[in-house]
């Protein structure tokens, strides 16, 4: 597959938390040639599985499909429309910013006048749609519609890219690169390609997916944050500096065992990489190392400036080193 | 015998029924004191299935089809209370809330101890003679006067003993009512008594009905391992929902008279919530969507996320002035819930569409 093109297909298809039945469409699309069996479980999770030959480790890989966005609350007599967040919105980025609707509706999210960019929170905002009347806004918008900062996505200098939503959607980029890599390879163990819903609004359908995979082993596919923008807060982890092997986030502490192996793995391979620490934010990890009677669980990162914002940054060569370094650590331990 | 009539008579009045209910004593962690209360309300009507660890009590009423579908109606049985700290001299006791409980409806409360004998007693005012300030105390700080002597107050009333807001209702105009813990065993009232009058033969499924505890004290609530223990197709959460009074936002709450709420939210299962809706508009059942984004705020969220996943809808009764002794209910929008459940464990259609066990494998 051609990683650009397939990073940019899914990007632009808006799939705010809870909401995810287009980009799940989308990715059974082109995950289907890489395994044998695909599901989709009560909440929305779409699993993969490639068949092991018998007796291996059972290996979950996980990145989440979904994305932080707005919800309509309300619709005001003014054609005005009230909206709440689904996930953690940065209001100062989102301001003035266009907007699309999960039915294509065009707008832009605005603060109400006055009111001071410390102040910014959601009952302060509203998105135009630009209708004249309650009545126009009603056939366009029903209570309960995501709206999304518009997705796009470039290509920078230096093989970077840049725009929205990479997280996660590099992920589940990653994730597809890897079900290619490992298509025609036998191993021992199934392997479950996992594309999660819900982790943004509290990593929600990894959980289930875990609870009904039961894995030995489960590494999640997300993104991460960097050190290396100014006035970031100090973090050694860099854009471009290869896959990044979390060793902790706020919500968990990886498996050592794990970790280690990763390391070695990307030692042995020659594949570029990083260790992270992150010390906010959470990722699915958590959710699949407790689910169920709890499993041995790592994460490799892909590291992204601007999280969250419109105009979020990686670098390609990132996501490569965390496709080979995936890959090769799973035909290792499978 | 005279616990079936007891039945017979509740299952044919749906306020009676509402009001019995909601003066069976439950605040929150100490349902399980109440079983035999339940029981005897509920009679022979649904099968009683289990009290358990955690205080659910479970109700069953099974469609008699074979491989039927498993339905659960959860409503929490919980209400909100106080928990003694201390019992002082001169028969005073000190309280700490069990749920949300806004200080500045407390004082001058009747209220009802539930010691090793039940007990009435009253939260002390300060007159306003002796008030320096217009200051409210903290709940911790206010005191409850039992009128008994110092011994004998310790004698019946230890530390870890539940209080509750004394039961008193009444009926407004227009078929409004009014009365304590209304939240949330106005909607258990509703639901039950909606399964008891859906005739067997009409069923989707089996239909479970779990009064959840905890709900009010716990961040997942006890509906999370009353789900796991029942493991449904599909649920429906019933919960309370802020009714719309002229001082309220218009967009955080929900108008009265004009039916229940269905949310839409991150929480819960789009295409059921989306089927709920649809049976609402075949059926002529009044019904307001509203957002309820990351969260719906009720037992919704943990029923979703048990196990593999359980596809869940949530519905609101609407109400006003939540978390009193005085919340006020629709009996219309009551009604109209009842007539929603019952529909909800009829639909062929939902049993048919919410069907995972079957998942499709290419």
């Amino acid at each position: 597959m051609n990683f650009y093109s397939v990073l940019k297909e899914l990007c632009l298809c808006p799939s705010v938390s809870g909401r995810e039945q287009k980009i799940r469409e989308k990715i059974s699309a082109i995950v289907s040639p890489f395994c044998d069996e695909m599901r989709t479980d009560a909440l929305g999770n779409l699993i993969a599985v490639k068949k092991g030959v018998g007796g291996g480790k059972r290996v979950m890989l996980a990145a989440h499909m979904d994305e932080i966005g707005f919800m309509v609350t309300f619709i005001e007599d003014s054609g005005m429309l009230r909206v709440a967040t689904v996930g953690g919105i940065s209001f100062t980025a989102a301001a003035f910013g266009e907007v699309v609707s999960e039915n294509g509706v065009r707008g832009t999210i605005i603060p109400e006048e006055k009111v001071k960019p410390a102040d910014f929170k959601a009952d302060s905002f509203y998105i135009d749609i630009g209708a004249k009347s309650k009545k126009q806004a009603e056939a366009k918008v029903r209570i309960g519609d995501f709206f999304v900062l518009t997705p796009h996505v470039q290509k920078l200098a230096g093989g970077r890219v840049c725009g929205r939503p990479l997280d996660d959607r590099i992920g589940c980029a990653v994730l597809l690169d890897i079900a290619e890599r490992l298509r025609d390879k036998a191993l021992d163990g199934d392997v479950y390609y996992v594309f999660s819903v819900q982790e943004e609004v509290g990593c929600r359908g990894a959980m289930t997916a875990a609870f009904a995979i039961k894995p030995d082993i489960a590494i999640c596919l997300d993104v991460t944050a960097t050190g290396d923008t100014l006035g970031a807060s100090p973090m050694a982890c860099r854009l471009g500096d290869g896959a990044a092997v979390k060793i902790k986030d706020a919500s968990v502490i990886c498996n050592e065992e794990i970790v280690r192996g990763l390391c070695e793995t990307a030692q042995e391979n020659k594949i570029k990489y990083q260790k992270e620490i992150l010390l906010f934010g959470g990722t699915d990890t958590s959710s699949m190392q407790l689910a169920g009677a709890g499993a041995a669980v790592g994460a490799v990162s892909i590291p992204t400036r601007y999280i969250h914002s419109g105009n979020e940054m990686c670098d390609l060569s990132d996501a490569q080193s965390c496709a080979a370094l995936v890959s090769e650590y799973v035909k290792k331990i499978g | 015998m005279l616990k079936i009539l007891i039945s017979e008579i509740m299952m044919k009045d749906l306020k009676r029924f509402i009001f019995s209910l909601c003066a069976v004593p439950s605040v929150s962690g100490f349902e399980s004191r109440s079983t035999e209360a339940l029981r005897s309300l509920i009679g022979d009507e649904l099968e009683f299935v289990s009290v358990d660890g955690v205080g659910n009590h479970l109700f069953c009423k099974r469609s008699g089809k074979q491989n039927a579908p498993k339905i659960l109606i959860d409503t929490h049985f919980d209400e909100i209370g106080l928990l003694v700290t201390e019992v002082l001299d001169g028969g005073f006791l000190r309280v700490c809330q069990m749920g949300g409980i806004d200080p500045s409806i407390m004082q001058a409360s009747d209220v009802v101890i539930y010691g090793k004998q039940t007990l009435r007693g009253v939260v002390v005012s300060t007159p306003p003679h002796l008030k320096k300030d217009s200051d409210l105390p903290k709940i911790e700080e206010m005191l409850i006067d039992t009128g008994l002597s110092t011994d004998k107050a310790r004698e019946l009333i230890e530390i870890g003993t539940p209080v509750g807001f004394a039961p008193v209702y009444t009926e407004l105009l227009n078929g409004r009512i009014c009365g304590k813990s209304f939240d949330d065993k106005a909607c258990a009232a509703c639901a039950a008594f909606a399964i008891v009058n859906t005739p067997k033969e009409a069923l989707a499924g089996d239909v479970y009905l779990l009064l959840s505890s905890v709900e009010e004290t716990n961040r997942l609530g006890g509906a999370a391992a009353g789900a796991f223990s029942v493991m449904p197709d599909y649920a429906m959460v019933i919960d309370v929902n802020l009714a719309r009074v002229p001082d309220t936002k218009d967009f955080e709450t929900v108008e009265m008279d004009k039916g229940i709420s269905i949310s839409v939210s991150a929480s819960t299962h789009l295409e059921l919530t989306r089927l709920t809706e649809k049976l609402c508009v075949d059926r002529e059942i009044e019904h307001s969507m509203i957002a309820a984004p990351t969260s719906t705020g009720t037992n919704a969220a943990s029923v979703n996320l048990t196990a593999c996943g359980i596809p869940t809808v949530d519905v609101g009764l609407p109400l006003a002035s939540m978390h009193t002794y005085t919340e006020v209910v629709s009996m219309r929008d009551c009604e109209t819930l009842v007539k929603l459940v019952g529909e909800f464990i009829s639909s062929e259609e939902i049993a048919e569409k919410m069907n995972f066990s079957e998942v499709s494998f290419i």
